[in-house]
């Protein structure tokens, strides 16, 4: 997690200009938020492909981690969306892919290194792009049935105050789900650098402090263990929302 | 003498390999058992963490968001402070209703192992 800047938790997040681009007063520059987005989909597809490409029937050590990866997703979806739901899985398994490489990457103990799920309008757009296939789907489905999803089961005069709090949960959740995913990703990394930043602190307060170093430098390592696990379970819970979400675009009566 | 103590042997033989066959049947079942606590425990810690943050967040974004709404319909209606309030209080129901789904849903999942949701 080591950056230009030496103490700075949080100058890993800066987005940083490559090439400033502007359209129509727009700025569009390719920044190193885009660079790590760029990454995350080379690495993403190249590994898929290559570990697929000898498609064999016995799976050798690449093809059955993909496999495993295939199994795992479509297991989930299978299971909260039904079998009639399985037309949804390229649009789950790409989420999931994406972010479990983009949190990946952004565990990568380079300099300049960016976690592109750090920043919360990336984890928004994603959130807000679950959300319009949601409506998206659910109107194209069952036209204005799809508001029943607003109708809970209640008697009638209860409908005026339960139908708001009803399109405000709704309203509410593309915010925690892209919340939730930047949350996890920017306080561990915050966390991960303040650690290292301690050994370098402790480090130039001479012998005692050369030994102290220790401390810090074994929550560290464990921080780094439990990183790679909410990376792990941060895709996963990303995707599963996903599919509870589409769940009631399926079937907007509760 | 002998012809009695012939069965003998093999009874015992009998028993052995039923009383095996128990412990064995026992040693099964305390492994699975072993086994499901082990996975059970690991999912618990895993993810109770993750559940309470789940339920924190839910709850505070549902008031945000409505407080959020009420505000701008305030400034767009005039109604200072009251749409404000009103949203407000619907936010929080909708917190409420939130965390009250989440609630729901983990019962359900307690219950039957294969509803995952």
């Amino acid at each position: 997690m080591a950056s230009g800047n030496g103490l700075d938790p949080i100058h890993q997040f800066e987005v940083q200009r490559i090439f400033p681009m502007e359209f129509f007063g727009v700025d569009a520059s390719f920044t190193n938020s885009s660079l790590y987005m760029v990454l995350t989909l080379i690495l993403s597809a190249g590994f898929l492909i290559f570990s697929m490409r000898g498609r064999a029937l016995v799976p050798g050590r690449l093809q059955s981690v993909a496999e495993l990866v295939y199994e795992f997703i479509a297991n989930m979806v299978r299971q909260i969306l039904g079998a009639e739901g399985m037309k949804f899985f390229p649009f789950v398994f790409t989420l999931f892919i994406f972010v479990l490489f983009a949190n990946m990457l952004g565990l990568f103990p380079l300099p300049m290194v960016f976690t592109v799920t750090s920043a919360l309008i990336v984890t928004f757009a994603l959130a807000m792009l679950v959300m319009t296939v949601v409506v998206g789907y659910g109107l194209y489905k069952h036209g204005f049935g799809f508001f029943k999803l607003f109708l809970p089961d209640v008697p009638v005069v209860l409908l005026p105050i339960l139908v708001p709090i009803e399109i405000i949960s709704f309203l509410s959740r593309p915010i925690s789900l892209s919340l939730r995913l930047f949350a996890n990703m920017l306080a561990g990394h915050v966390a991960l650098k303040v650690f290292a930043g301690f050994i370098i602190s402790l480090g130039s307060l001479g012998t005692l402090g050369l030994l102290a170093t220790v401390m810090p430098f074994a929550i560290g390592v464990a921080l780094t263990a439990l990183e790679f696990l909410v990376a792990f379970l941060q895709a996963f819970v990303f995707a599963t929302l996903t599919c509870i979400y589409l769940r009631d675009a399926m079937h907007p009566s509760h | 003498m002998s012809s009695p103590k012939t069965p003998e042997p093999n009874d015992n033989a009998f028993e052995d390999e039923k009383a095996l066959k128990d412990r064995y049947q026992q040693l099964k079942q305390k492994m699975e058992a072993a086994n499901k606590g082990e996975a059970k425990e690991e999912e618990g810690k895993g993810s109770a963490m993750g559940r309470a943050m789940r339920m924190g967040t839910e709850f505070v974004v549902a008031v945000l968001v409505g407080t959020f709404i009420g505000w701008q319909l305030d400034k767009w209606l005039d109604t200072k402070p009251w749409l404000l309030i009103l949203f407000l209080l619907i936010g929080f129901g909708a917190g409420l209703q939130n965390v009250l789904r989440l609630a729901k849903q983990e019962n359900s999942k307690e219950k039957g192992p294969e509803e995952k949701g």
